[in-house]
């Protein structure tokens, strides 16, 4: 079943064509490799689906939805869950709290239930308890209780795929989730993310510049260049095409 | 819950500290002798014939009092910023230059007894004023010289009456305030009294059409609704009132507005405007107004407020001089005689600060003084007493601002209004005062 | 002429009940949601206009004196005697304003969100100063809410039927500290949750809090309708106090006094806020003249400008050494803080 599908999607900043035309659609469970050079449109692309952006034309579909022109917190509300390529964390909270803030439906978000923490107390910690299983599998149990800003560039990526994890989605749109982490961490996180697509069934799309790990994992890769898709398929087909070679060669 | 109970301490401990400064202020008050300050040795005042001792010496620090010095603390809540902060200096300097005279009378006379003024800034807010009012009632002062403004003093009175603090306004003139025995004096007339002289005065000087433009504040309000009310059911005339915001930076808009009034007015021989203006409003309107060809062609009234040197050279420029010459401008004082005591307030006022002392600025002298010879018929420091002997002793003074009978309410009993223009004499520009409507008969005569 | 204590523990404790909840209100707006409300004075002042129009109405009514102008002081005595004589009249009176201006004070608050959807940071502050100023002018030619710029008097103490004036004004003050502290538990509680940790991932990043599914648009609404609420309070309590309502008192620098507070204090950080409003009080009382006379300091000049001067110095340079104020923010006391610590 497809639960993804973009139709001549488009957007143009002025006369840049960041997303240029782009179709194609995904299946549940799949594991999608996205890749381009600098500048392809690869992160335009996430916030056109994730509501971050508007698209000028075209259409896009989240399990048989409409979804283009939605808000991003709509879209989160639908199944889709991002993160960022610069880690966006919540530098006035600690590690733990960043990881509080996706989950769905805390009583507590209501600001007279708040008063009355009996009324929120049990959901809160089995929802820390959750999130300090995810913090532990991401080995950033040492800096849970750290501020945000106070942890190493390697583990505000994982933050940042930890706190998406947390906001339930079906559909996951990481935007390079290994960039920086040390290489034997960046393939334990690509492990995770197979096991979580097998055990739960979770869909991911994943913007990746580290095309030796990637490849290890995804079974199909989308690659981008000047906001088009020039290339679609398994990996070790997608290597051996002209065009991507050129578009990685002429950057 | 654990949260609670820290948030509960913190609390706790917050109005525990609170406390602990509150009664280590109070230790230190009662362990330390209170410091008695003399008086400052007196300025050039060639007038006072006190001679000051140039033995004594004053240290700045801390300065010995001569054994047997009883000090009284005059507490002076006059606000020097907001919108008192070009006014409210010059009356505060007032009232201290008269408590400097009464302590100069007393040291020559060998009294043991000294006042001690102690200046609240009560910013011109309600707010500002009770807290002026609260910090001189905890510093136990009894008498109190102001707050300036009506609000202040509106807002004040009930702690005033509770406290038994008697405070004597210079320059509230609402005349709701008058309530008969309560702490509260005022020694000036209420609005009342300017704008029915200032009704009769434009009325008998032939014009029926008149356009007013006014401080949207309790002041202008005043003046300018009273002076409509009495002008039109008394002399039949008619007005139109243009009451602006004060404190905004230009008032080009405005004077506009108050052309177009004048030209609806008629803008003839019978037509003219009042002004009811402080300085910086004041200039800015007088600055657009003479460029306009209407304003400038009719006769100018103003409140006792442009009686200021702000409005003529050398302060104001020399054009806005010119105008004001030229639309013969024209306003009233609430002035009895001239009398000795304002010739010789004025001279040390100007020789003391090196300026001309503003109109209200007499009121704050005489305030300060009958706050002091009060105490000092009373015989006692106490609210109570000061608030009985205070109408007595006013009956008695005649000060820089004239005679201070007060009537029932404890305010000026109302007085004679001086009517005053500007003139250039050898050139240079001057208030002259041309008439007087009295107060006794309500008529208006001029001189010459 | 001895000291006199009673109206300086009065005047301190009432001042700093007072400025504590708009401190607080503002600290729930700002430091934790990070929408600057510099309309403050005008929530603050809803709440003065709503104490004082409704008491005085409702008194007046009460009097049976009819043909007397409302905003006389004649009429003011009027309302003075009907409050010594019926104190069961004059407590509901302002425990309903308490209640009204609280839900007014709300309103306003959800109608000045409708700029905060749309503004942020710089923007937003200045349009909610000119909302304030616009209030501020709305009042002063409005005459019937509080009698435009001659200012609505007799605004009775509650408390005022115990008879000793002196007494009733400590005992208010005493319910004004109270009143205040309970909002400080309120607010600890309030954002010590799921909710405070929403505010203030609005705060650190708006958009990111969007894409994880938060309608940060209600609930910058909501941290401005509870801010205005309070703040409204504090105006009730302030009419109250100062027993006359003036709209030309409610200028920018009260907001400014407010803001300063919680920068002193800390911001996103309650006890900050509490040590930022003591400070801020006791500098403005304890730095007067006739509190230095009270230590028997005698100064041979005005310190009226010279304490104005100093406190502005002792602010800057207290925020020089600790930009972040004097205590600095804190992980929210929840119970994922909690579980997280419970680790080791």
């Amino acid at each position: 079943m497809e639960i993804l599908k973009l139709e001549g999607v488009r957007k143009y900043f002025g006369g840049v064509r960041a997303v240029d035309g782009v179709s194609f659609s995904v299946e549940e469970g799949a594991l999608l490799g996205i890749i381009g050079p600098n500048g392809s449109g690869k992160t335009t692309l996430f916030n056109v689906i994730s509501g971050v952006y508007k698209p000028d034309s075209g259409k896009i579909y989240f399990m048989g939805e409409r979804i283009d022109g939605l808000e991003p917190h709509e879209v989160f509300k639908k199944g889709i869950v991002r993160s960022f390529q610069n880690p966006r964390l919540f530098l006035g909270m600690t590690v733990i709290e960043n990881l509080m803030i996706p989950p769905r439906g805390q009583i507590g978000e209501n600001p007279v239930k708040a008063l009355f923490r009996g009324l929120w107390a049990r959901q809160e910690r089995s929802l820390a308890k959750k999130a300090l299983e995810i913090i532990r599998a991401h080995q950033l149990t040492q800096v849970r209780l750290n501020w945000s800003g106070e942890v190493s560039g390697g583990q505000m990526k994982l933050i940042e795929i930890s706190r998406a994890l947390m906001g339930e989605p079906k559909l996951l749109l990481l935007d390079e989730p290994t960039a920086g982490v040390a290489p034997k961490l960046a393939r334990e996180i690509f492990e995770r993310i197979v096991k979580l697509r097998d055990e739960l069934g979770l869909t991911f799309m994943i913007i990746e510049h580290r095309l030796d790990v990637l490849f290890d994992y995804v079974e199909r890769v989308l690659v981008m260049h000047q906001g088009k898709i020039i290339c679609d398929g398994p990996p070790d087909y997608v290597v051996k095409d002209e065009r991507v070679v050129d578009a990685y060669l002429g950057e | 819950m654990a949260e609670e109970k820290k948030g509960l301490k913190y609390g706790l401990a917050a109005s525990v500290l609170l406390n602990i400064i509150l009664l280590a202020g109070v230790a230190w008050a009662l362990t330390h002798p209170k410091v008695v300050e003399k008086p400052a040795p007196a300025g050039p005042a060639p007038t006072v014939t006190v001679t000051v001792t140039a033995t004594k010496t004053v240290t700045p620090t801390a300065p010995a009092a001569p054994a047997g010095i009883i000090e009284y603390p005059i507490g002076l809540a006059i606000a020097v910023s907001g919108p008192y902060a070009v006014e409210g200096p010059y009356r505060r300097d007032a009232a201290l230059l008269a408590i400097e005279h009464v302590n100069k009378m007393l040291e020559a006379a060998g009294s043991p007894i000294r006042f001690k003024p102690i200046h609240e800034d009560s910013k011109g807010t309600a707010e500002g004023a009770i807290a002026a009012l609260e910090a001189l009632a905890a510093a136990g002062v009894k008498v109190v010289v102001g707050p300036l403004s009506s609000k202040e003093v509106r807002a004040v009175k009930s702690f005033a009456d509770a406290h038994k603090i008697v405070c004597i306004s210079p320059s509230s003139t609402a005349p709701g305030l008058a309530v008969p025995d309560d702490y509260i004096f005022r020694v000036v007339q209420t609005d009342v009294a300017q704008a029915k002289a200032l009704a009769q005065v434009v009325a008998e000087l032939g014009y029926t059409k008149v356009a007013i433009i006014g401080r949207d504040d309790d002041y202008g309000r005043g003046i300018a609704d009273m002076f409509e009310k009495l002008f039109t059911e008394k002399y039949g005339g008619t007005v139109k009132k243009l009451m602006y915001t004060p404190d905004l930076p230009d008032y080009s808009t405005e004077v506009q507005r108050l052309a177009e009034m004048v030209s609806d007015l008629g803008a003839d021989e019978k037509t003219a405007v009042l002004i009811i203006a402080f300085d910086a409003d004041g200039l800015n309107i007088l600055g657009h107004a003479r460029l306009n060809p209407v304003l400038s062609k009719v006769r100018w009234f103003g409140s006792e407020s442009l009686k200021r040197p702000t409005f003529i050279p050398p302060k104001a420029p020399a054009e806005i001089g010119e105008f004001v010459v030229s639309v013969k401008l024209t306003g009233l004082f609430p002035s009895p005689e001239r009398n000795p005591v304002t010739e010789f307030f004025e001279k040390e006022y100007r020789s003391k600060y090196g300026k001309d002392p503003t109109p209200y600025s007499y009121y704050a002298y005489d305030a300060a003084w009958l706050a002091c010879l009060s105490v000092l018929a009373a015989g006692k420091y106490d609210g109570e007493a000061v608030k009985k002997v205070l109408p007595t002793v006013a009956e008695k003074y005649i000060g820089a601002s004239g005679y201070k009978k007060l009537d029932e309410n404890g305010d000026c009993a109302g007085s004679d209004y001086r009517i005053w223009t500007v003139v250039v004499e050898a050139g240079e520009y001057k208030f002259k005062e041309v008439g007087v409507w009295s107060f006794a008969t309500e008529k208006v005569s001029f001189f010459g | 002429m001895g000291v006199d204590i009673l109206p300086l523990v009065t005047s301190i404790v009432t001042f700093y009940g007072i400025y504590l909840i708009l401190a607080l209100s503002f600290n729930i707006e700002y430091g934790f949601a990070g929408q600057p409300n510099f309309g403050k004075v005008f929530f603050y002042s809803i709440g003065a206009y709503v104490a004082g129009n409704f008491t005085a109405n409702m008194l007046m009514r009460a009097s049976g004196v009819t043909g007397v102008d409302f905003c006389s002081d004649l009429a003011a005595e009027v309302r003075f005697k009907v409050a010594m004589s019926k104190p069961w009249l004059i407590i509901a009176l302002f425990l309903l304003s308490l209640l009204i201006a609280a839900a007014v004070g709300g309103v306003f608050g959800y109608l000045t969100s409708y700029p905060a959807l749309r503004l942020s940071g710089d923007f937003l502050a200045i349009v909610l100063l000119a909302f304030g100023e616009i209030g501020r002018v709305f009042a002063r030619n409005y005459t019937p809410l509080v009698c435009g710029v001659y200012g609505l008097s007799g605004v009775p103490n509650p408390l005022v039927w115990i008879g000793d004036p002196r007494m009733a004004r400590l005992a208010y003050s005493a319910i004004v500290l109270a009143i205040a502290f309970g909002m400080y538990l309120l607010t600890e509680r309030l954002v010590n949750s799921p909710y405070g940790r929403l505010l203030k991932s609005i705060r650190d990043d708006e958009l990111v809090s969007s894409v994880m599914g938060k309608v940060t648009p209600r609930v910058k609404g909501s941290a401005l309708i509870i801010g205005s609420s309070m703040a409204a309070v504090a105006g009730v309590l302030y009419a109250f106090y100062v027993q006359t309502v003036v709209a030309d008192d409610f200028i920018p620098i009260v907001t400014f006094v407010v803001v300063t507070m919680v920068m002193l204090g800390g911001v996103a950080n309650n006890k900050g806020t509490l040590l930022g409003a003591m400070v801020m009080t006791l500098m403005d009382r304890l730095t007067r003249a006739s509190f230095l006379r009270i230590l028997g300091i005698s100064v041979g000049f005005d310190i009226s400008y010279v304490r104005y001067i100093v406190t502005g110095l002792l602010i800057i340079l207290i925020l020089m050494v600790k930009p972040e104020g004097l205590i600095s923010e804190k992980p929210l006391k929840t119970p994922a803080i909690e579980e997280a610590e419970k680790l080791s």
